[in-house]
């Protein structure tokens, strides 16, 4: 050890830890301490992530002078020597809990790495590769030096230290020393640092002893408050689907700020008595909230923490982060952030001392292992006085070398990126070189691009440039786009300008048509066919009948007819009056249909005899296309001369209202006539094609299948609502019909499927209305010739965007706009949002509609003026989610009703949907959020299965594989098929309540049922102090948090022998998951051991208690809670249980093995032991045989135990009797009864018998539909072998002392003494104790039971003394 | 099909031995399952051909069976086989004599089919393995008390 670099002031140093700490320096002894509670934090992040290299701190730099290699090693040891933080790894002690260690002497880890030859890249590439190394924690030094000896002027220097140990400021320390003390060895002196004010230990003790005190509490009290309510969750959208768990990979991106920009934020900062730091922090906060919309941002932001003039010398980690909570409000004017961000800043950094491991064990215990805690957006300013010098070594932005002397080595910048991917995004500035500020962006690199971050690099800059220009100006209006971003989102990408056709209405356009083509087919339905000339003569001569009988221009008139040709006759012929259409499907409810007719005043409805006969609507008039015919077939057949403007209303749709309540959407002729003639331009249609209509009139997509085809000259084939309903009929008439398009709903294309279609080599196959899934349109694009996907709402006039879709991976786009219509996607303030981050989408353009009728305010607030066009353009807020994908396409993301929040998390429930339908099991998919409870919010997801064989385990499991925990759902409920709207979209409301379907009800207590989920209950109720433990409750929930986290797994190690990651925990967070999850790791022919710790150590003698008839010792878990706290308690489980070969099947066999186990555990009496039921006939023979060995039996207890006597043997105690008791057992946990008499089991088949019950026990739901049948039939043969036992016992006396605890409330009457005085000559001792023969084992009547043996427990010493 | 081989050394000549075993009357004694025996035609001895009536209680069911003797070799070999009942079983014994003890070699098997329902065989020759040890030691106590009271 080098004495120079060793001297400590003990004048300071006068503390028990300080003692220690110098007696581990001189070499005395190993020093062992807690944590630092800041180093609690990396400490837990090392155990759920291993291999990850976050927190890797680095330093390089290229030496381009000659190095005493000598004076370089002895230089780096010294330094080790010299600080116990290098000395330092950490430790688990047995408890679980994280030690430090201070070992007396530690080896520093350096070595000379050859790279002659290397260039620059491979150099870097290297280097980059060696400080990503992560490191064993365990093991000391946390630092490691390496040279990368390219020549001997010629070698690049990488310093790799883990920041539980060093800091950025140690790191400044110790490259400062090591500068003295190289250059002093280098020129063979000794070099004399000044000795260390206070070591790291003492910095420990005193930070323990801070916060224990008032002090510690006045912290948190802060904190407390500044963190109250529900914490946000910053909702960064991403490129890539956010991992289940955090992959702390990350990359760099660095940057400069022009010195002009510099220059104007220095005068900024100034004028408005800042410092840089909390100006930069605010546009920080505005930046943060143009992303994401969010008004409440938490960032995190690191402090030195070396407040204390005693620790300006020390090596460790003494950073604390402090949790910056910002109120940006849209409207808040940047000026004002800053102010607020002020003063944010000053509370919090004179509160900075509290851990921010503390909080996050406070404030969330539950760790979502896919974020960092707490805060997922970092900004952090280091400046460092000692780095001044180097710190251009630490920027990763191009700027020119400069050489810097340096302790005799010449040194030049190499940096490298380092501590990446702690955060999803973290912004680290303080750095200034030639008047320009220059940072680094960090990002979590599973979920963001690079091109991302660098856009978001640039808009940073941009939004910069707005803050000095206007300070005052609002958040929601500071620049953010760059001009060309702009230009891209606004105009580029929205160039759908396209010549109007000449025709300005519809009807036009059909006459049109006719004119080209008047003897072509156009139309047929089952019943009618009329050529272009017959059906534009009909709709003309009913045209004129309706002129005739009064019908005016804008007037509506309702449609109710049978899908056939008429309907297109009538459709045509009240667009020619001018008139309106209002479709009425007579498949509607008569409710919803009398609201149309009262809501658009219909005094006339088209129809038909045999349909009117049915609906019969309250209206004025109602004329029968088919009755009335006759009549109306004496007028003209000529197009009718009436005048309608482009701009008056062709039809009036409703559609779902919020409320409930449908809302009817005018639309013009304009729009659709734009609309027609750019879907005739694509998707395209032709002459030859033939359309398949199946979709309702009173779904405003149908104007696509109706109306385009007389536009172009095609044919339309009408399809009955039996026929479009029918998947055989359907599919028999895409046949016979020659059929070349189809448009449908996603829920028509999977009936189809469903039934097995083929599908058709001449289809085009346009899908709308809802979202297409992947998995749909993989399985439709092998099937059809092309698949567009479509999108829009009614109030643009049926699809605004579409885009054809191609085989792939990623997500459906709804593509680009169609011809004459724009899209914006924006934020709430209306401002365009970048490329790749969500906004509402808008629609502008041609096919905007006239508004909603009679609904002038909801119409004034859906339909406003569109900002980015010159007149009276308007633009629709559709109310969904969408954003631009890089390459201009729009992909949407779901309603913006449908993102929804739940303790904090912004939810996407579409990205949950995906993830369901990704299953192969799962056909379709829909997840909601139901509160059935006031104030109990839950995802519900409800699936309907390709076929019946759907495991609701399974996709759990699968969802839980790429879902973060807070996205999954608490039920999953399976339909055989989802309830639909008369449009045939998914009827949401109708979906039943998780209680009406089959589910998984997590929230019911089920107590543990074996071996494994019982000690595991065991260890959760000693650790959290909760009692009891049902195997369904989530260990966060109940109060745990990370540390205990990894206590709890380091019990595991103890007592399983497995060796769990903690990360495990946090996706298998209920003790049933984590029991299933121990069975998969050591598998089911692991060694069986029956004994079960329920309490593993204590002072007094330990009780052994024999397993009931089941085999489990469950039934004394509660027993134990209340059982003198100084008693081992342990339990014997049936070995077969694990392995059915293991079942004994006599009570002497299983008194002797279970005692050869006891006695493993307690070599020598005096032995306590007993049992409940057939336990305490175990705990009787155990007795038996031990006093038989001369052995002393000090307490047999048996709990209403009934004696081995003829009179107490059921009449029948056949296999039925058997599985009838296991039947009834079964449900015991569940709190449920399932009675099953013996008699109704023996009339089912034999070897159908076990089925039957567990099918009884699915019906109440003690069963899991995926339950372990195989696991459950070894219970079972365990319960037979058991009950064979009981059957063929026939007991001697014993001599022993014997309590008897009798049920006094059983109702079965076994006499007073249950058949004991037969049995046993000697007398014996018999209590009463309240509750039956079950209840007496469970709260509350089991307290009497613990009393009784705590009682007698009183005369018992400590084992200590009896062994003496 | 159930079988289970047991051989064993009882402390006593096979005379004694054979006597005893080889009448199938005293199966109610000796083994714990057995609750009854009756010769077809009671009183006449027992040979190749004797069939009689044995009840058994096993597994909470009662078992009537009308068996016969099959093989009758004295003091070397004894066998038994159903004739009718809920199930098939059959088993022999072999004696050998071994100075003043006797070595007896016992097979029996048994066809259970769905009798004992869903009670797995596995189960069911560990509880008849279980039986048999019992019966066993039964038999030793039965033939060391009858050749105390023979000797005497």
């Amino acid at each position: 050890m080098e004495s120079e670099a060793v001297q400590f002031n003990h004048s300071v140093i006068n503390r028990v830890t300080a003692r220690q700490s110098a007696r581990a320096t001189a070499g005395a002894q190993v020093l062992n301490l807690p944590l630092a509670d800041v180093q609690r934090g990396l400490w837990f992040v090392q155990q759920v992530a291993p291999d990850n290299a976050a927190y890797n701190l680095v330093f390089a730099a290229l030496v381009i002078s000659a190095i005493d290699s000598a004076a370089f090693e002895t230089a780096l040891q010294c330094l080790v020597d010299r600080h116990t933080a290098l000395r330092t790894r950490f430790v688990v002690d047995d408890a679980g809990v994280p030690r430090q260690e201070v070992l007396p002497a530690v080896k520093i880890d350096s070595a000379v790495i050859a790279a002659a030859g290397w260039d620059d890249e491979k150099l870097r590439g290297r280097a980059i590769a060696e400080t990503k190394q992560p490191f064993d924690l365990a093991r000391a030094p946390l630092l490691r030096v390496r040279l990368f000896q390219r020549g001997p002027r010629d070698a690049l220097l990488v310093w790799t230290a883990h920041h539980i140990a060093v800091d950025f400021w140690s790191l400044a320390v110790l490259l400062d020393e090591f500068r003295q003390l190289y250059q002093g060895r280098a020129a063979g002196r000794a070099v004399s640092l000044p000795p260390l004010a206070s070591d790291y230990p003492v910095y420990v003790q005193r930070q323990k002893e801070m916060l224990s005190g008032l002090a510690g509490s006045r912290l948190w009290d802060y904190w407390r408050e500044s963190l109250s309510g529900d914490l946000p969750v910053l909702n960064l959208a991403s490129d890539y689907p956010r991992p289940p768990v955090q992959t702390y990979r990350g990359a760099s991106l660095g940057f400069r700020l022009d010195a002009n920009l510099t220059t104007a934020l220095h005068g900024l900062a100034r004028a408005e008595g800042v410092t840089l730091y909390v100006l930069l922090l605010a546009a920080y906060y505005a930046l943060l909230h143009r992303y994401t919309g969010q008004d409440d941002i938490l960032v995190g932001s690191p402090v030195a923490g070396r407040l204390h003039k005693d620790f300006r010398r020390t090596v460790g980690h003494f950073v604390n982060t402090i949790v910056l909570r910002g109120a940006v409000g849209g409207d808040t004017a940047f000026r004002e952030l800053v102010r607020l961000t002020r003063d944010k800043v000053a509370d919090a950094l004179r509160h900075q001392e509290y851990p921010f491991a503390s909080l996050v064990e406070k404030r969330v215990p539950e760790r979502d292992l896919s974020r960092p805690p707490l805060f997922q957006a970092a900004f952090s300013w280091e400046r460092l006085p000692q780095f001044q010098e180097l710190a251009s070594f630490f920027s990763l932005s191009d700027q020119v070398a400069e050489a810097v002397e340096f302790g005799g080595l010449t040194l030049l910048p190499f940096p490298l990126p380092q501590q990446e991917g702690q955060v999803d995004l973290a912004l680290e500035m303080g750095g200034e070189c030639g008047g320009e500020l220059f940072g680094v962006w960090k990002y979590d690199s599973a979920l963001f691009a690079a091109e991302t971050i660098a856009a978001l690099a640039g808009q940073f800059a941009e939004l910069l440039k707005g803050v000095v220009a206007d300070p005052a100006q609002a958040v929601a209006r500071l620049p953010l786009l760059s001009g060309a971003e702009r230009q891209r989102v606004l105009v580029e990408w929205n160039r759908s300008e396209q010549p109007l056709p000449a025709a300005r209405t519809v009807h036009e356009l059909v006459e049109e048509q006719v004119a080209r083509s008047p003897d072509k087919t156009a139309v047929i339905s089952s019943e009618q066919t009329f050529s272009y000339r017959v059906l534009n003569q009909r709709a003309n001569q009913l045209a004129h009948y309706l002129i005739e009988s009064g019908v005016t221009a804008g007037q509506h008139i309702g449609i109710c007819s049978a899908r056939s040709a008429d309907m297109l006759v009538a459709m045509l012929a009240v667009l020619k009056t001018g008139a309106t259409y209002v479709p009425l499907d007579p498949a509607f409810p008569r409710e919803r249909l009398s609201m149309m007719i009262e809501d658009a005043a219909i005094a006339l409805v088209l129809t038909h005899e045999t349909v009117w006969e049915d609906v019969a609507l309250p209206v004025a008039r109602a004329l029968r296309l088919d009755r009335d015919w006759p009549e109306i077939a004496t007028f003209a057949a000529h197009n009718p001369r009436r005048v309608v403007a482009p701009r008056s209303p062709a039809y009036v749709i409703y559609t779902s209202g919020s409320t409930g309540k449908p809302k009817g959407v005018a639309v013009p002729h304009g729009a659709v006539v734009n609309f027609l003639a750019s879907m005739a331009r694509e998707p395209g249609m032709g002459a030859e094609d033939v359309m398949l209509a199946v979709t309702t009139l009173s779904f405003d997509i149908a104007v696509l299948e109706l109306l385009l085809p007389l536009t172009v000259g095609a044919m339309t084939v009408i399809a009955s609502r039996e026929v479009g309903s029918d998947a055989q009929r359907l599919e028999e008439l895409m046949e016979s019909s020659g059929a070349t398009l189809m448009q449908a709903t996603p829920a028509t294309w999977r009936m189809l499927l469903s039934n097995g279609w083929r599908g058709c080599a001449r289809l085009t196959a346009l899908c709308g209305g809802e979202a297409l899934s992947r998995q749909l349109a993989d399985a439709l694009l092998p099937r059809v010739t092309a698949l567009w996907n479509m999108y829009g709402p009614t109030e643009t006039t049926v699809w605004s965007t579409l885009t054809r879709v191609e085989p792939g991976t990623e997500a459906i786009a709804i593509g680009r706009p169609i011809a004459n219509t724009q899209v914006y996607i924006v934020d709430e303030s209306m401002q365009p949002v970048p490329p790749g981050v969500p906004g509402e989408l808008c629609i502008g353009g041609a096919g905007v509609a006239l508004g909603y009728l009679n609904r002038p305010e909801l119409t004034a607030e859906k339909f406003i003026a569109d900002p980015y066009a010159d007149g009276a353009a308007r633009l629709y807020k559709t109310g969904d989610l969408a954003r631009w994908r890089r390459d201009g396409t729009l992909e949407c993301l779901g309603r913006l009703d449908h993102q929804v929040k739940l303790r904090g998390f912004r939810i996407e429930l579409g990205e949950i949907e995906t993830q369901l339908c990704r299953h192969p099991s799962v056909r379709q998919a829909v997840v909601m959020v139901r509160e059935d409870r006031p104030g109990d919010q839950r995802l519900a997801a409800y699936v309907v299965g390709m076929n019946e064989d759907i495991s609701v385990a399974a996709l759990k499991a699968h969802l839980a594989e790429t879902l973060p925990g807070y996205m999954l759902p608490s039920h999953i409920i399976v339909l055989t098929e989802f309830p639909l709207t008369p449009n045939g979209k998914v009827n949401r409301r109708a979906l039943p309540a998780p209680a009406d379907g089959i589910h998984t009800a997590l929230s019911e207590f089920v107590a543990p049922r074996d071996r494994d989920e019982i000690q595991l209950a065991t260890m959760w109720e000693q650790l959290l102090g909760v009692h009891p433990v049902g195997v369904n409750q989530n260990f966060f929930d109940l109060g745990g948090h990370s540390l205990l986290a990894v206590r709890l797994v380091a019990g595991i190690r103890q007592r399983f022998g497995v060796e769990l990651p903690v990360s495990v925990l946090f996706q298998h967070n209920t003790v049933e998951a984590l029991a299933r999850l121990l069975r998969e790791h050591s598998g089911e022919a692991a060694a069986v051991t029956p004994l079960v710790p329920l309490r593993g150590s204590g002072d007094l003698p330990p009780f052994f208690f024999m397993h009931p008839i089941g085999g489990t010792v469950f039934c004394y878990l509660a027993l134990t809670r209340h059982l003198d706290t100084r008693r081992p308690v342990f339990a014997l489980q049936s070995p077969g249980l694990e392995d059915a070969s293991l079942a004994e099947v006599s009570v002497p066999d299983l008194a002797r093995r279970y005692l050869e186990i006891i006695r493993a555990q307690q070599p020598q009496g005096p032995y306590h032991v007993g049992g409940w039921c057939f336990g305490g006939l175990i705990a009787f023979e155990a007795a038996r045989q031990l006093t038989a060995a001369g052995e002393e039996v000090a307490e047999l207890v048996m709990f209403d135990t009934r004696a081995p006597i003829a009179e107490n043997a059921p009449a029948d105690a056949d296999d039925a009797t058997l599985l009838s008791w296991f039947a009834r057992d079964l449900a015991v946990p569940y709190g449920k009864t399932l009675a099953i008499a013996p008699e109704e089991l023996r009339a089912v088949d034999g070897a159908g018998m076990f089925d039957y019950v567990l099918q009884r026990a699915r019906e109440i739901e003690v069963l899991p539909h995926d339950a372990d049948t195989a696991r459950l039939y070894r219970y079972f043969e365990v319960y037979l072998a058991n009950g064979i036992a009981l059957q063929t016992y026939e007991s001697g006396d014993y001599a022993g002392p014997m309590t008897l605890l009798r049920a006094a409330d059983e109702t079965v009457d076994y006499g007073p003494l249950l058949g004991w005085d037969k049995v046993v000559s000697r007398r014996f001792t018999l209590v009463a104790v309240p509750g039956d023969h079950n209840s007496m084992m469970y709260e509350p009547h089991v307290q009497a039971l613990a009393q009784h043996i705590n009682e007698t427990g009183l005369a018992m010493q400590p084992r200590q003394a009896l062994a003496s | 099909m159930i079988k289970v081989e047991y051989s064993y050394l009882v402390n006593s000549p096979v005379e004694f031995v054979f006597a005893y075993i080889g009448n199938p009357i005293n199966d109610q004694y000796w083994q714990e399952s057995c609750h009854g025996v009756e010769l077809d035609e009671p009183g006449e001895a027992v040979g190749e051909g004797t069939r009689y009536h044995i009840q058994f209680q096993f597994l909470g069911r009662a078992m009537p069976f009308t068996a016969a003797v099959t093989e009758y070799e004295p003091f070397q070999a004894y066998a038994y086989e159903t004739l009718s009942g809920p199930m098939q079983y059959k088993g022999t014994y072999r004696f050998t004599r071994i100075g003043n003890s006797t070595q007896i070699d016992w097979t029996f098997a048994a066809e259970p089919g769905g009798f004992f329902g869903i009670i797995p065989r596995t189960l069911l020759k560990k509880v008849l393995a279980k039986q048999v040890e019992g019966d066993i030691g039964r038999l030793m106590q039965i033939l060391g008390a009858r050749r105390a009271v023979s000797n005497g």
